[in-house]
């Protein structure tokens, strides 16, 4: 109950902020085929917002300026703090730190809460074969390559990682904002994006997309990528989000093609929504349960992180092209090895496992207070000197780091693994080494895990379920093919 | 995650120019081959349409400029702005599908001008809708931020469409880090040539201004080297702004570097395009202001006399002598403005009477994206309707 209730309050809290009219919050309806059991099916029960017709959806170009809304039933019982407006938000000037914390809280609790729905296995996962709202006045208005991304799982599935990441949001979030500064509204997009995506995919095919522990993390790196270059003239190469975000190049240039078309592209957020989210979001922050969470006691790497503060400061100005990011201090001790070996023998035991659903331990340990431990070794990740593209012309503003990066991008799928190597040559050799080594372990997964997933789908749901070897070797890499059948599978 | 042969649906006639990303085709869709299994009808339309493939780079993704042209132009939909029909995305590349334009003004004007120049109605008719492509931009909050006459193109119907949106950006977002590295030099503005990140919607007015003096003159109007030469190009014909010119400058852009700038006195306009009508100088003037802050909105320029009154005619033609320029039929702006939330902030223009009775009939668009919700019947011989007629409007 206490459950139910809470997740009725975090999918309102984004749903709130819905730009359209006729569709307060449908996100998560249950699929039509689910039964009672849909519960398992990371569905809270209908609240009232959410029961607002979904079906006639409509238009999906987001008129907001024509629709802001006055709060939505739901709105009232958020919290004591909604009855007291909150002041007009300065959305640049608000510390991004601040602002990162409250998102991580905000998505974090939405995860966590999807993730103690989420069923176990049960014949309510997505369906099969979702059949497209051809007749929604939706349908027509969607690119190809959005209704193809709509209609196959495995777009949606891209984003599942194979296990829940150790790192905290929060810390995930913060270490985005470290190394690939960007401004508030890069972040609070996030917000904007992930309720089209749910959006889209409801109206369009009736399905739902569920944001849990599994495919947050997935979700915000993608998420920055594409708002970034989208928002911004100042963004940074592909593999250095892929570094910072701790997953292969390949892989999250895949993300970031998914999340384009899962929101069919539509990218463009008027200020007045963009507000909106963000006065939503500190809303949320004035609820009790918002603060409820103690902040994990931060481990040494998180200490250094907490440079983030000085260097936030200056965030919301221009981080200039020519002036990328200072370039990642070396990391603190790290337990690499540690990690290393844990992270090896994980792999070997989900490699072979047929039913690749983790222990059901991770995921509630997701929010623990302890995993913020494990993520440290993370953290230690040192992206290469910062590479900052300046889109215009093609011109481009590097530091004479660049082919370095190059160089490294190629092995970038260590990531988040690698010791600090900002500086250093000599840990820069050591790293290469492992970075060779590991990508030859997985290189042909890299090249062909897309197509495999395809047809993984099918084989594991057929139940034979060996399809999934070789799929993930690291947590935060994940895998995109078993989304559907960790949700199913025991 | 799409594997469908996307280009079955499509027969090559003949490669394009370079645009700026990749290479478009123009194509006709082909109905027999469309059996594209997502789609739930062929295409039965024989219109050309522009393909332009874009690679997935394996460093950097997609494209900062594919993803900027395609979620800014699907928010754009005008007659005076090149339509993005679809996206298609196949292994390694996505493809757009744009309407197909036959050539962009930098070739009509070589091939129909003299000497580039081109007639006072046709400047007219294209300053108008280029006018009004770039309102509809600055209205649903977009800087296109590289207009230029190679990224204007013209249809066989002489209709004016903006294209090539990969520099652009939403500006109702303060994301506070704008470049200065944007527009093609000549077309560049002078705050922008001075280093300001803080520009606006007056960025693109000023090569609009540009782009109206070319097409009168047939010759770029100021063609600098590098910044510093641009911006004593543009000082010698405007001249050299007033030390409290600057000051002021500074103080709405504190970024721009402010040099010592050989003074150069204002010239006389008329004497550098002397073929221009007095409302052609005068609106020329308002839109190559050195200071943004004063130069003309596309919508107040569209109001300017110079379209607007009746009596003049363009180039200081009799009256009467010159018919109207060609425009936009009202019921284009009308339905281009569905779908968009800041429409409201769009001022219906109205324009000169119409001229061209063929430039109504062009096919009405959904606001969808979908090619196949589009004028399926056109056929390819009523593609270009008034083509002879229409003097001006065929190329080839």
């Amino acid at each position: 109950m206490e459950i139910g209730h809470r997740t009725q309050r975090r999918l309102d809290m984004l749903a709130v902020a819905q730009p359209l009219p006729d569709l307060v919050g449908p996100h998560r309806i249950p699929n039509p085929p689910s039964s009672s059991s849909s519960s398992s099916y990371r569905k809270p029960a209908p609240t009232p917002a959410t029961t607002t017709s979904s079906s006639s959806a409509h238009s999906a170009r987001p008129t907001v300026q024509l629709h802001i809304q006055s709060p939505p039933p739901p709105a009232p019982h958020l919290s004591p703090a909604s009855s007291s407006a909150p002041p007009p938000l300065n959305i640049h000037s608000y510390p991004a730190p601040d602002l990162l914390r409250l998102l991580a809280s905000l998505l974090t609790q939405i995860a966590a809460t999807n993730d103690s729905l989420s069923p176990l296995p049960s014949p309510t996962s997505p369906q099969s074969a979702p059949h497209p709202h051809t007749h929604s006045a939706l349908w027509p208005t969607l690119t190809s390559a959005s209704r193809i991304a709509l209609t196959t799982p495995a777009a949606t599935l891209t984003f599942h990682a194979r296990n829940v990441p150790t790192i905290s949001l929060e810390a995930y979030l913060l270490r985005i904002l470290k190394y690939c500064p960007t401004t508030n509204e890069v972040f609070l997009a996030l917000l904007v994006y992930f309720d089209r995506m749910s959006k889209l995919s409801q109206d369009a095919v009736a399905r739902s997309f569920v944001i849990d522990s599994f495919n947050i993390h997935r979700l915000v790196i993608a998420g920055v990528t594409v708002a970034s270059k989208f928002f911004s003239d100042v963004f940074y190469t592909n593999s250095r989000y892929a570094k910072v975000g701790g997953l292969p190049l390949a892989e999250l240039n895949q993300l970031e093609l998914q999340f384009l078309l899962l929101n069919d592209f539509r990218l463009v957020i008027s200020t007045a929504e963009m507000q909106r989210y963000a006065e939503q979001l500190i809303l949320f922050s004035s609820s009790p349960e918002a603060t409820a969470p103690p902040p994990p006691p931060k481990p040494p790497a998180f200490q250094q992180m907490g440079a983030i503060d000085a260097y936030g400061g200056a965030v919301p100005s221009h981080p200039e092209p020519t002036h990328p990011p200072p370039a990642p201090s070396p990391a603190p001790s790290i337990s690499d090895a540690d990690t290393e070996t844990e992270t090896e023998a994980e792999t070997e035991t989900t490699d072979d496992e047929p039913t690749i659903r983790p222990a059901r331990g991770s995921v509630s340990v997701f929010s623990d207070a302890g995993s913020v431990y494990s993520f440290q070794s993370s953290v230690a990740d040192e992206s290469e000197a910062g590479e900052c593209v300046a889109e215009d012309e093609g011109e481009t503003a590097r530091t004479p780091a660049r082919p370095r990066g190059r160089e490294r991008s190629k092995s970038s799928a260590s990531g988040v693994w690698d010791t600090g190597d900002e500086g250093g040559d000599e840990s820069e050799d050591a790293d290469a080494d492992t970075d060779e080594a590991w990508e030859e372990g997985s290189a042909d997964e890299d090249s062909n895990g897309r197509t495999k997933t395809l047809v993984g789908i099918g084989r594991v749901r057929r139940g034979s379920g060996g399809s999934a070897k070789g799929r993930v070797r690291k947590r935060v890499r994940g895998v995109p093919l078993d989304a559907d059948t960790l949700m199913r599978s025991p | 995650m799409s594997s469908q042969p996307q280009n079955s649906k499509f027969i090559q006639l003949e490669k394009l120019g370079m645009m700026n990303l990749s290479r478009p085709f123009p194509s006709p869709n082909s109905s027999h081959q469309a059996k594209e299994p997502m789609l739930q009808s062929i295409k039965t339309t024989n219109e050309i349409v522009a393909l332009k493939e874009i690679n997935l780079d394996a460093e950097e993704g997609t494209p900062s400029t594919a993803i900027r042209e395609v979620s800014l132009m699907k928010e754009l939909k005008h007659v005076n702005i090149v339509r993005l029909h679809d996206v298609m995305h196949s292994e390694s590349k996505l493809t757009l599908v744009f309407e197909y334009c036959e050539q962009d003004l930098k070739k009509y004007m070589d091939t129909h001008g003299d000497r580039g120049a081109l007639d006072p109605v046709t400047v007219r008719s294209f300053m108008y809708q280029l006018l009004k492509g770039t309102a509809f931009c600055h209205d649903n909050q977009i800087l296109h931020r590289d207009l230029k006459p190679q990224n204007l193109l013209i249809n066989r119907k002489g209709e004016l469409k903006v294209g090539d949106f990969g520099l652009a950006r939403a500006f109702g977002v303060p994301v506070n880090t704008f470049s200065n590295e944007v527009v093609t030099l000549w077309y560049r503005a002078p705050d922008v040539l001075m280093g300001s990140r803080t520009y606006s919607t007056s960025i693109d007015i000023w090569s609009c201004g540009c782009i109206f003096a070319e097409m009168i003159t047939g010759t770029p109007l100021f063609r600098g080297r590098d910044n510093q030469d641009q911006l004593l190009h543009i000082m010698r014909i405007i001249g050299t702004p007033s030390d409290a010119q600057f000051r002021k400058m500074l103080k709405d852009s504190p970024e721009i570097q402010v040099k010592q700038f050989q003074r150069y006195p204002k010239l006389n306009l008329e004497q550098v395009l002397p073929k221009a009508s007095r409302e052609a100088i005068d609106l020329l003037e308002k839109l190559i202001k050195f200071d943004p802050t004063e130069r003309i909105s596309a919508n107040e320029a569209l109001n300017h006399p110079y379209f607007t009154n009746p009596n003049s005619a363009p180039y200081g033609a009799p009256p009467g002598a010159m018919p109207p320029p060609a425009f936009m039929p009202q019921h284009h702006s009308s339905h281009a403005n569905v779908n968009h939330g800041h429409a409201q902030a769009h001022i219906p223009q109205q324009p000169p009477p119409q001229m061209y009775p063929m430039m109504g009939q062009q096919q009405q668009m959904q606001p969808g994206m979908d090619p196949r919700m589009h004028a399926p019947q056109q056929g390819r011989q009523h593609m270009y309707p008034g083509q002879q007629q229409y003097g001006y409007g065929a190329p080839r």
